[in-house]
């Protein structure tokens, strides 16, 4: 779909802002899906995780090898949102002052002039090459969703979303994410190579010399965005399953392979981005498979190893497989 | 064969029909029946068998003992009596349970297994690895014999199944005599030695010997009191863990070394390498040696991380006993490679003699070189880098290696 018009909303119920069905977030769903499909091939997994993100008013992490489209997808959702979009690329010299802005000296008098934080989506590229000083920056913005800048506190824009993203391969002159930068990111999404006939569509794509970004129109709008996210807020969690999302956060700080386990936050985390999954599979409530749907994303990069058990072959990814099959799913009464 | 030892039994029965000789018959069947036996095992013994190899973990440190399981499965009606699996593992490989045997392709041995398997049966046969030995190890070709009834080889064939683990050093706390024999680089790195100027972190009382641009001129003005700035530790901080692997004197080409004290370097890079990310730093290594590619310097670039320890072990699990090249070659392209300000440390167990030369340009082109001192010649390393000027201390891995808890670094 490539329309501008705004989706359709429903009667308002809270605070004068119209909150759509589950349906209209269903179709938010496909008309997003369609619109990125214009640019991105067979990153659909990517995508929803993007939206997840969007939804449940977090921020999210793209990390992959150079080259499959990491940039591209961000850029190519961002138009989708059609929201205000700024682009930051992350190098050592980059100052936080160049992210948030700052005042200059004009006829006497101090103008602020707003950073490129200033915007509804802001693409940090390669976060990790940006100093950790410019890093910690971009903590208060995304967790507090203000920034302070020279003894004044300003408010960003909502809906606020910070889409960063990272190369995991050429670390030389990187410097790593620290843990509670990384926990402030709801989801981590990887992408992966695409399959062969995805590969020869966009080889196919690209032929023409034509830039696919530029086919890409807004699906919805700021108003329409602001009132998904409140109805996401509102998606049912039964007590089972709301218990059963703690109990996986939890099981992690027991886990032996870990030295750090998950905080308070991600069982926030994770409760929020389950609402979301389900409310972009067109559902009022959340199921144990939401759940378990999001936990890689949400918990994979909040989570730190033991050294020792790193040195043995330890691996994130086998850790959430033993949480998940540790930890007992909740059944209905009625398949007991 | 087979067909020559049918038609040798056919012409038996034939012959004892017309002989009217019951004997020569009953051989005649023997014979056929033998032949048809081996015919059947040959044709269908390896048809639906299947062997697995399940190695617990892809990573182990030395001293580690790794699950490793084998199953057959014979999923076909016709019994195996006697099956033979040849799973060829790289030299050195250790299995607790079952002794290697040699093997004739050099640089294997093999992991042989017997076996008598029913009809879809499935076996399961539960091993342990042993890690003692540093080093990358790999587990395939499989060669799975089958025999008739008999204990005739009636087919053999071989499937690329691999699998393999890496052995990484072991990686101790390090203790410092006293904090004079700190490494610069990650020990320090909390004081003012590596402080970043551009990290402005508020003012101190003025100490005597800070320098006069230290001092915070207009917050003295305003206190009445002289004080300095105050700078965080820089982040961008870089450790480089340089590792000379010839362990005996004369040139790298002798192909000789001495294992006890090649792998003490090994233990001591990893350990440094471990304190150095663990305060912080970026940490990387260079080692004059092959590390399974056809680079003759083995390097892993400086970061910080949780998964740059795991880099480094990886590598030392992979560098030859031998050295590549000289250790001076090295210096000189971490002369024109390392970042000025970086700490090298050059962990050595021999006279640097050699290369006293290169390390003191690499300290004058502006990174922090520290030499470490291993083993019997330890001091005199020490000594020989002392006497031109470069930081120096000699570290100890006591009773060895294998059972040390510490690497201890002392004057």
């Amino acid at each position: 779909m490539s329309t501008t018009e705004p989706l359709e909303t429903e009667a308002a119920t809270d605070g004068g802002l119209p909150i759509p069905s589950q349906a209209r977030i269903g179709r938010f769903w496909r008309d997003l899906r369609d619109s990125v499909a214009g640019a991105v091939v067979g990153e659909e997994p990517a995508l929803r995780l993007l939206a997840v993100a969007m939804l449940a008013d977090g921020h999210a992490l793209i990390e992959d090898v150079p080259g499959v489209g990491k940039t591209l997808l961000a850029r190519a959702f961002a138009r989708s949102l059609g929201l205000s979009f700024n682009r930051v690329q992350g190098t050592p010299d980059l100052l936080p002052s160049d992210v948030t802005g700052s005042s200059i000296l004009e006829v006497g008098r101090l103008r602020f002039v707003a950073g490129p934080v200033f915007a509804n989506v802001l693409l940090v590229d390669e976060i990790n090459r940006a100093t950790p000083r410019t890093q910690s920056a971009l903590l208060e913005a995304m967790q507090e969703r203000q920034v302070s800048i020279e003894g004044e506190t300003r408010p960003l824009p909502a809906p606020f979303l910070v889409v960063a993203t990272q190369n995991p391969v050429e670390l030389e002159g990187t410097f790593s994410l620290p843990e509670a930068q990384l926990d402030r990111f709801l989801v981590r999404v990887t992408m992966g190579y695409p399959d062969r006939d995805g590969e020869r569509l966009i080889a196919r794509r690209y032929r023409g010399g034509t830039e696919p970004l530029d086919r890409i129109e807004p699906i919805v709008d700021r108003d329409s965005l602001l009132a998904l996210q409140r109805a996401v807020s509102e998606i049912v969690v039964s007590d089972a399953v709301e218990g059963y999302a703690v109990d996986l956060v939890r099981a992690t700080r027991e886990h032996p392979d870990l030295r750090l386990g998950a905080s308070p936050r991600t069982s926030v985390a994770l409760f929020r981005s389950s609402q979301a999954w389900a409310a972009l599979a067109g559902r009022g409530f959340v199921l144990p498979d939401d759940v378990v749907a999001v936990a890689r994303p949400v918990l994979g990069h909040r989570l730190l190893l033991d050294v020792d058990r790193l040195l043995r072959g330890a691996t994130v990814e086998r850790v959430l497989t033993e949480v998940l099959g540790s930890v007992p799913v909740p059944v209905p009464a009625s398949e007991r | 064969m087979t067909r020559a030892g049918l038609a040798l039994g056919l012409a038996l029965v034939a012959a004892g029909i017309v002989a009217r000789t019951p004997g020569l018959v009953l051989i005649g069947l023997l014979a056929v029946f033998a032949v048809s036996v081996t015919e059947l095992w040959s044709r269908y013994g390896l048809r639906d068998l299947r062997y697995l190899r399940s190695i617990g973990r892809n990573r182990a440190v030395w001293g580690d003992e790794v699950p490793l399981d084998i199953a057959v499965w014979n999923d076909k009606p016709l019994p195996l009596a006697w099956l033979s699996i040849d799973d060829y593992a790289t030299q050195g490989a250790v299995v607790l349970e079952e002794p290697l045997a040699r093997s004739e392709r050099p640089g294997f041995t093999i992991l042989r297994s017997r076996w008598t398997v029913g009809w879809y049966e499935r076996i399961v046969r539960h091993l342990t690895i042993v890690a003692d030995h540093r080093g990358v190890y790999s587990f395939g070709p499989v060669r799975m014999t089958v025999a008739d009834l008999f204990g005739h080889g009636a087919a053999t064939q071989e499937h690329q199944d691999r699998g393999s683990y890496i052995v990484r050093p072991r990686s101790l706390p390090v203790h410092l005599a006293s904090q004079q024999h700190a490494p610069a680089g990650y020990l320090r790195a909390r004081h003012s030695l590596f402080e970043d100027p551009a990290l402005f972190a508020g003012v101190r009382p003025y100490q005597p010997g800070d320098p006069m641009r230290r001092v915070h001129w207009r917050a003295t003005a305003r206190t009445g009191a002289t004080v300095s700035k105050r700078f965080d530790p820089s982040r961008a901080l870089e450790v480089l863990v340089a590792l000379d692997v010839q362990t005996l004197p004369g040139p790298h080409w002798t192909l000789q070394f001495d294992e006890e004290l090649v792998e003490s370097l090994m233990v001591a890079a990893a350990s440094l390498a471990r304190a150095a990310l663990a305060e912080g730093a970026s940490c990387g290594l260079a080692a004059a040696a092959f590390s399974r590619t056809l680079d003759r310097f083995a390097v892993v670039a400086p970061r910080a991380g949780r998964d740059q320890l795991a880099s480094i072990t990886d590598m030392l699990a992979r560098l030859s006993e031998t050295p590549s090249a000289p250790f001076e070659h090295l210096l000189a392209r971490l002369l024109q490679t390392v970042s000025p300000g970086t700490t090298v440390l050059v962990l050595t167990a021999r006279d640097p003699e050699p290369y006293i030369a290169a390390l003191a340009r690499l300290d004058r082109s502006g990174c922090h070189v520290q030499l470490v001192g291993l083993g019997p010649n330890g001091d005199r390393a020490v000594a020989r880098a002392r006497a031109v000027g470069l930081a120096a201390t000699t570290g100890s891995l006591t009773p060895d290696w294998r059972t040390s808890d510490a690497l201890v670094l002392a004057s």
